[in-house]
């Protein structure tokens, strides 16, 4: 373990951004996260903090001594700069509300961003495993394989009728979710996607934005999920997400080609429209963009767009974003700044892989 | 620079949430004052986060009686059920057994089950049992050691070699 180099992230998104994958012109990965806490201590948030640097030391003594972090990176919520936990978080490797509040807090992820522990997040530890595209075996696996290897390490708050024990009820039982990051605008453009989201909840399961919890849906992403977590074994929760999603992208796909049939002409307006715009804008904000990049991968996922690589858009996600930006230029900038930088960006990526 | 309230239009955004209209997300921008007209606790930043779902729950689940029940404590932490009603958490893992006649309508309303029957942590706290006996067999070993009684030493020795290799055969 060594570690974190803001420097080094920069290099590249994450691999389960690459655009590989399964149906990747739809999900654009797949996510478990799995919620654990040490016996005999209290929650996080109602730890004083001798408490919290117990637990992170304990925790971070264990995952020294795990093989899926034989080589991986370490950082210390309270001693890298704001800029760079705003980083984190914008890989989707901490959430906001840990990045916030920082003291006694630490993040440990591999070297491809594929798995991380969060250590003194709302639960001790939360485990975070992802894959490229459609492919959820592979985000549960590494996150329950590094579950495996720390449980022997620690001593696991865990109830023989309850499960694994956590702050909130919402998460006890398994302490799984398992989601999937996917583009829908498809069924938002038919104004489907109302009647779909009312019955995911009525299955039990839940649709957010971008970042997760309480996060705005931009640029028709999506994160689905399961919601419940008690009373059903990890694999079923997998494979009911799994089949909950094969359907979604079927609707998702009869939505586009409807769109395609009935009303072309403004689609295709639509998508190159944007394209102009990311092509050619001098300035963008991040709403803006998002909703231009959502544009143009739909255009590549209905065969009207074909020289822009999937794994371009996904990457842009990611780099557009505002402590992105300013770690590229190595200066801090004010927001009429970065929309200018993005824009740069934008253009100098398409640019870049149409050549 | 800050934004003015979408509703009064005259006052400073204070409040910041996401609102679930016509089942799309908006996000809202107002002041205290409209907030609050709105019935949003500003105090608890939102009425839409988990922890007040959860909380809003709880209220129509247990009524009766919630006065006494709101006293009940955790022996472990010392948190008590009022603490759980208002934030949403719970204090400490103890506070399952506490709160416990409390919880079950919530599980039930919440997961559809007051059951777990996924992964099971008991076979791996027995390796835990185990790692820790060696731990300790190991400072024994150093102490027969310095004190030069071989024989005793021996015998640790194969003691933690028989343990270890009962915890690399079921890793």
């Amino acid at each position: 373990m060594s570690e974190f180099e803001a420097n080094e992230l920069m290099g590249q998104p994450g691999a389960w951004l690459d655009g590989s994958g399964e149906e990747s012109e739809i999900v654009l990965s797949s996510r478990t996260r799995i919620a654990r806490n040490l016996h005999g201590h209290r929650f996080t948030h109602n730890c004083d903090s001798a408490e919290l640097g117990e637990i992170l030391r304990l925790s971070l003594d264990a995952a020294r001594r795990t093989r899926a972090f034989a080589r991986s990176r370490y950082a210390p919520m309270g001693e890298i700069s704001s800029l760079d936990r705003q980083l984190l978080v914008e890989r989707h490797l901490v959430s906001r509300d840990f990045a916030a509040s920082s003291a006694s807090r630490g993040i440990v992820f591999t070297a491809d961003e594929g798995l991380g522990l969060m250590i003194n997040e709302e639960d001790h530890l939360r485990i975070q495993g992802f894959a490229a595209g459609f492919d959820l075996g592979t985000a549960f696996r590494r996150a329950n394989d590094l579950d495996d290897q720390l449980a022997p390490e620690l001593e696991l708050a865990y109830h023989e009728r309850l499960g694994y024990l956590t702050a909130c009820p919402t998460n006890l039982g398994t302490g799984m979710r398992v989601s999937v990051l996917i583009h829908l605008p498809g069924l938002v453009h038919s104004k489907e996607i109302h009647r779909l989201l009312e019955s995911l909840r009525k299955l039990n399961h839940s649709a957010r934005g971008l970042y997760g919890e309480g996060s705005e849906v931009m640029g028709n992403f999506f994160q689905l999920s399961n919601s419940a977590a008690l009373g059903t074994p990890e694999d079923v929760m997998v494979k009911n997400l799994r089949e909950m999603v094969v359907k979604v992208i079927t609707y998702e796909r009869r939505s586009r080609e409807m769109l395609f049939r009935k009303a072309r002409r403004l689609l295709e307006d639509k998508v190159w429209r944007a394209y102009g715009l990311l092509r050619y804008s001098r300035s963008v904000s991040t709403k803006e963009a998002l909703s231009l990049i959502s544009a143009v991968r739909m255009g590549v996922g209905v065969g009207l767009v074909t020289d822009v690589p999937i794994r371009t858009l996904n990457e842009l996600l990611v780099y557009i974003q505002p402590a992105h930006l300013q770690k590229l230029k190595g200066t801090p900038m004010d927001p009429q700044e970065r929309d200018v930088a993005r824009a740069d960006y934008i253009r100098d990526a398409l640019t870049r892989a149409t050549r | 620079m800050s934004v003015a309230c979408q509703i009064c239009k005259s006052r400073p955004a204070k409040v910041h949430y996401t609102e679930i209209v016509n089942a799309s997300m908006v996000a809202m921008d107002l002041c205290v004052e409209c907030a609050e007209q709105r019935g949003i606790d500003v105090q608890k930043g939102g009425p839409y986060g988990l922890g007040d779902l959860v909380a809003g729950l709880i209220d129509t689940a247990v009524d009766a009686d919630s006065e006494r029940i709101s006293k009940v404590r955790c022996p472990v932490c010392d948190y008590q059920y009022s603490d759980f009603k208002r934030i949403g958490r719970l204090g400490c893992p103890a506070c399952y057994d506490a709160f416990e006649a409390q919880l079950i309508p919530v599980l039930r309303h919440v997961h559809g089950s007051t059951q777990h029957t996924g992964k099971k942590a008991a076979a791996r706290t027995e390796q835990l049992v185990i790692r820790e006996r060696v731990v300790a067999l190991r400072e024994e070993l150093s102490e027969a050691i310095r004190a030069e009684d071989y024989e005793k030493a021996a015998s640790i020795r194969d003691e933690i070699r028989a343990l270890e290799t009962r915890v690399e055969g079921e890793a």
